[in-house]
């Protein structure tokens, strides 16, 4: 089982919760994900529209939230974010993310290291959203985070496993989970990962954008599944040069 | 926290059962996916992997190829003591051996240095017995300055000291150090050390961890072949070597596989390792880790050796005395160990090219940080 | 009477009130939000006692979807 700071997880599907149309068919694509842990932002509530509430149907439907710090453009906006969603949702859990560029919302790397020392040593549990950038992901786990989460490709995209040569350096050599985010486009794209070795994946535009999203959470439930079963039981050899001389070690015959 | 916490759960007895259970079909998915692998590892380390020789043989040359190129690193040992508070029954430096002590002052290093100098080596290991009273830190600190002005990469293979001690050794310009555990098996470690602070198997487990934490550049690991069953202690060292790289990522790491060899009133070994076996070992590592420095001795035959060159193995030493003072005057009866390729440095280097590989006296990754 | 801003609205209160009591008048779950009083975060178990004061600048945040 999947086991994040002092918690297991039965499923190795994480979810966002933006971008579905409506929040009725956000809970039900929840829920057909399995997933355990769903991602929320946080905003400055609008008084004249008041504010809709996200909580209430997502505690009921008994999943852990994951806060993250989007919209914060540096360490120390991330690390307020992140004091905010404690005190508001009554979680240490924070999804650390840093994009100072609007247009790829790419994550800045040296204000995430930063952020994310501050926040384990207030005693946050710390998943930092990054490149796939194996040194980071070792320095960031040097500093105490919990969980690292390497992009696939821009948040978004869809593009799949663009940083996969990354991923797979970054899956062998780490010590905490690593979690695949962003953009993953199709159940596939998450199979892969998950038989590369990934501890889980987070998947929101790809199940909110479609014109489905509850039976592609479903796809993505299996795809998980299957990908994760393919990785514990060893993926088949590509290809096999037979060897019928033995030109190396023939001299042990002799 | 230490390698000895995490020794502790690893389930020993199991594994020695599932590397004799191993079938050819294991050995398959472990040629699939050997790197980083430490279920693969031990797959590749049993009996059922013999048949696979050489496939795994090709696999590990095309990956020291792809990693290394055509160079192979030449080093040479040198004796700096043989005094020893220790008794093994495999070292002829140990206490009781009736030997002739000696322990090089300034003048008589700078006389071996100037040999080794002389045949071109800028990579040096210092070697001692284990004494701390007389062959300590202040001796080491005292030495080694002189020792860098010589050589841009030096190594040492002494006994486990503190990390501060390190601390100390890395800023007069240490770049390695050699801290071979012998056996990974506590009974056996403790039946072949039965005097000295060698005994304390504990604080040399924990001795590569006190290493990586002083900054040393470079470390490596090494298990006396013959000592207990050579393939769990392969497979030990493969775990510390995981362990270990995962922990201080920012280090480098070399094995040796030294096979136990006659000496002065030494033992016979309890479990013979063929050749077959080292070529096993070689490969199963260079699978396991392709960046892995991995050093074979003079305690191997020529003939051996020569074949060895393009199995996995990066470091050779060749020419090697064992002896304290023993480049400058040859045959004064103090040997650690027997050599059995006494081969001059130039005959080894005319075989290595013959064989298409290239000689190099520097370690380069040290030598660019020094600048 | 004093003036307050919350989310950069102002506001003004004829009589003393607690942050709580500020909240619940937005018609605010109290369970649901997060208050920040002067650039800093307040904890919950102290908006029953702190009463607002004259040009205190007052955010309050809830969690909305994202990813």
């Amino acid at each position: 089982m999947l086991k994040i700071a002092d918690m297991e997880f039965e499923s190795r599907l994480f979810t966002g919760t933006g971008k579905f149309s409506s929040s009725q068919v956000m809970l039900e694509a929840i829920t057909a994900s399995k997933s355990q842990l769903v991602t929320v932002a946080m905003k400055r509530i609008d008084l004249k529209t008041g504010l809709d509430d996200l909580l209430t149907p997502l505690r009921q439907a008994g999943v852990r939230l994951l806060p993250n710090t989007s919209g914060a453009r540096n360490a120390k906006e991330a690390v307020f974010a992140a004091e905010l969603a404690r005190e508001m949702l009554g979680t240490s859990w924070i999804k650390l993310e840093i994009h100072p560029d609007p247009k790829y919302l790419m994550p800045d790397a040296i204000e995430t290291l930063e952020a994310a020392k501050t926040l384990c040593d207030k005693g946050f549990i710390v998943m930092p959203y990054v490149h796939a950038d194996p040194v980071l992901c070792r320095r960031l786990e040097e500093v105490g985070c919990a969980a690292v989460m390497p992009l696939a490709s821009p948040i978004g995209s869809n593009q799949g496993l663009v940083t996969e040569s990354f991923l797979k350096i970054i899956i062998e050599q780490a010590r905490v989970p690593v979690v695949i985010d962003a953009g993953i486009g199709a159940p596939s794209q998450a199979a892969r990962a998950m038989e590369l070795g990934a501890d889980a994946v987070l998947v929101n535009t790809a199940i909110a954008s479609s014109a489905s999203p509850i039976v592609m959470a479903e796809c993505f439930k299996e795809a998980v599944q299957c990908g994760r079963r393919a990785f514990e039981a060893g993926l088949g050899r590509v290809q096999t040069g037979a060897v019928h001389t033995s030109p190396l070690t023939g001299f042990l015959n002799t | 926290m230490s390698f000895v916490a995490e020794f502790a759960n690893i389930p020993r007895d199991k594994l020695l059962l599932d590397l004799y259970s191993c079938t050819a079909q294991d050995v398959e998915r472990a040629l699939v996916s050997p790197a980083g692998n430490l279920r693969s590892l031990l797959a590749l380390l049993s009996p059922a992997a013999e048949p696979y020789i050489e496939t795994m043989a090709q696999q590990s040359a095309a990956l020291t190829r792809q990693r290394f190129g055509a160079n192979l690193g030449l080093y040479l040992p040198l004796y700096l003591s043989n005094l020893c508070a220790n008794e093994c029954d495999y070292c002829g430096f140990s206490m009781s051996n009736k030997l002739k002590r000696k322990t090089l002052n300034e003048r008589e290093l700078m006389a071996e240095m100037v040999i080794i100098k002389d045949r071109g080596f800028d990579s040096i290991l210092l070697v001692s017995g284990e004494h701390e009273a007389k062959v300590g830190i202040d001796y080491f600190k005292q030495m080694l300055p002189l020792v860098k002005k010589q050589f841009s990469h030096v190594a040492m293979e002494v006994q486990p000291m503190s990390e501060d001690h390190y601390r100390q050794l890395v800023a007069l310009g240490l770049d390695a150090v050699m801290m071979y555990q012998e056996t990974y098996q506590p009974d056996t470690y403790a039946n072949h050390h039965t005097r000295g602070k060698k005994q304390d198997f504990v604080y040399r487990l924990a001795t590569p961890d006190r290493i990586a934490a002083a900054g040393v550049d470079k470390m490596g690991l090494g298990v006396l072949l013959g000592l207990d069953d050579w393939r769990l202690d392969a497979l030990m060292m493969g775990y510390h070597l995981d362990y270990l790289e995962r922990r201080y990522w920012r280090t480098r790491f070399s094995i040796s596989l030294p096979r136990l060899r006659p000496c002065t009133g030494g033992i016979t070994p309890k479990v013979m390792l063929s050749d077959l076996g080292l070529v096993q070992m070689i490969c199963a590592f260079r699978l396991f880790n392709q960046q892995l420095d991995i050093s074979i001795s003079t305690r191997e035959s020529p003939e051996l050796r020569d074949n060895l060159l393009p199995l996995g193995i990066t470091q050779i030493s060749a020419g090697s005395s064992t002896q304290p003072g023993g480049y400058q005057s040859p045959d004064s009866q103090l040997d650690q160990f027997e050599i059995s390729d006494d081969r001059s440095v130039e005959e080894v280097i005319k075989q290595m090219q013959l064989q298409g590989f290239n000689p190099v006296f520097k370690d380069w990754e040290a030598n660019w940080i020094a600048g | 009477m004093i003036l307050i801003h919350i989310n950069n609205v102002a506001q003004s209160l004829t009589q003393p009130t607690s942050l709580a009591e500020l909240i619940l008048a937005q018609n605010i779950a109290l369970d649901s939000i997060a208050l920040v009083l002067n650039t800093q975060v307040v904890p919950r178990n102290r908006w029953q006692t702190i009463l607002c004061q004259h040009e205190d600048k007052l955010e309050l945040f809830s969690a909305v979807a994202g990813g």
